[in-house]
């Protein structure tokens, strides 16, 4: 299958340590055994393997330095994977990088624009919604250190050129539209609106109940603010979900029954399913087979049996989905919250009642709209 | 006229407890948001889909 994206783990360690992270705080540990950050040794292996990744599947992919923070990689290492990139691959492979923005300056703004990588950050909304859950290991909030950061951007002269966007994990008893009105005033050009990790074992914070819609219900009033707003910026998950009910595209996984190939890749050059499995359960990411970019093609990978399966996933097995009338819009939603410690992926999301409550109201107000 | 998926979710959305966050009153005829996703469907059919980068960068997609 053609890989859509490769995520890459530049750094196994974070700066600060939000409470709900799947990396640190939902029982995975593989992080402790992971090099803290990916070798020189390591990016010349792995950049080779993307160059022969596009020359095998002819097919434009994009890059997205992750972690942990990546932030925290010595920049002569971020300097040598970045400009590898820009200097081996099309420029239709995109780069991009996702951080909480603490450790931006104007240095790295050059070398972004330098090797035309973009810069998405993570914020959860104003100071007393996002420091809430996005803390710094003496327990302090992180939004004014998120902000300087993001303002770095906002005052470059090409900032356009560098700053995507914002992903908000959502709070469900934060008031929706006075987040909504903080992106707004940001700035930012896109954001996204995530929900929690979590599974049939472990609930996420916010939602009460399976039968619950918390957190469908936030995100409906965001799209009424969304909707009677003359200049939106754009919302991912929004917008497809809208698309999918116009008879349209989604573009992301956990939305729609498209199939996406995302590769995630450690610090030590380890090939591994979607991360944000870790919150299941330890070790959930890893595939039985332990591939390497040191060792093997990403298109024979993408190309093996395990691999093809693992990407199915994607796909909703419960019979409960596959019956309802809404699977083409809602997807079964992020495998990962499908998760039953008995059951295994086989279940509807713990997400099913927010999906029907959102997708009943944006169908609502389309057919209103018309 | 576009196509609108129609189906009616099983769990009803009539009563949805929406809370501090309920909803405004109504929705514009003309929202822009909307019109937005309209004219990409359009286009998505007409085969007319911009430059898959330039459209990626835009949603920002592939960051998560």
């Amino acid at each position: 299958m053609l890989l859509d994206t490769i995520l890459l783990k530049v750094t196994s360690r974070c700066n600060i340590n939000c409470s709900y992270c799947y990396v640190y705080n939902q029982g995975d540990t593989s992080w402790q055994r992971m090099p803290k950050y990916m070798s020189l040794a390591t990016v010349a292996d792995l950049t080779s393997r993307l160059v022969t990744l596009y020359e095998d599947q002819q097919h434009p992919f994009a890059v997205v330095l992750h972690g942990g923070e990546p932030l925290l990689l010595p920049r002569n290492i971020l300097e040598a994977l970045l400009q590898g990139l820009a200097d081996r691959l099309p420029a239709t492979c995109s780069r991009a990088i996702q951080t909480n923005g603490m450790l931006i300056d104007n240095d790295l703004l050059a070398l972004c624009l330098r090797t035309n990588t973009t810069i998405s950050v993570s914020l959860d909304g104003p100071a007393d919604v996002n420091d809430a859950f996005r803390i710094a290991f003496n327990g302090e909030g992180t939004f004014a250190r998120t902000i300087a950061g993001i303002d770095l951007i906002r005052q470059h002269p090409q900032a356009s050129r560098l700053f995507t966007g914002a992903l908000c994990v959502v709070d469900p008893s934060s008031n929706a539209r006075n987040v909504y009105e903080f992106f707004k005033s940001l700035g930012v050009p896109s954001v996204d609106f995530l929900f929690k990790d979590g599974n049939y074992a472990k609930l996420p914070p916010g939602k009460d109940a399976i039968e619950s819609t918390e957190y469908g219900g936030w995100l409906a009033a965001v799209w009424d603010c969304y909707i009677n707003d003359p200049d939106p910026p754009r919302i991912r998950v929004l917008d497809d979900f809208g698309r999918l009910l116009l008879g349209g595209a989604s573009i992301k996984e956990g939305c729609g029954q498209r199939i996406y190939g995302i590769a995630v890749i450690d610090t030590d050059g380890t090939v591994t399913k979607n991360d944000t499995l870790k919150s299941t359960y330890d070790g959930a990411d890893r595939f039985e087979k332990k591939w390497s970019v040191s060792t093997d093609q990403l298109s024979e990978i993408a190309s093996s049996p395990e691999f093809i399966q693992y990407a199915h996933l994607q796909q909703p097995t419960s019979p409960v989905c596959q019956a309802c009338s809404l699977l083409s819009v809602c997807g079964g939603g992020m495998p990962l919250s499908r998760w039953h410690p008995e059951t295994g992926l086989a279940n509807p999301s713990i997400y099913c009642s927010d999906y029907k409550l959102l997708i009943g109201h944006i169908q609502k107000t389309l057919l209103e709209c018309r | 006229m576009e196509f609108i998926h129609t189906e009616q979710p099983t769990v009803s959305a009539t009563a949805p407890t929406v809370t501090e966050n309920a909803s405004l009153p109504c929705p514009p005829r003309d929202s822009a948001a909307v019109r937005r996703l309209m004219d990409e469907v359009r286009n998505e059919h007409a085969n007319a889909w911009p430059a898959a980068t330039a459209y990626d960068r835009v949603h920002n997609r592939h960051n998560r």
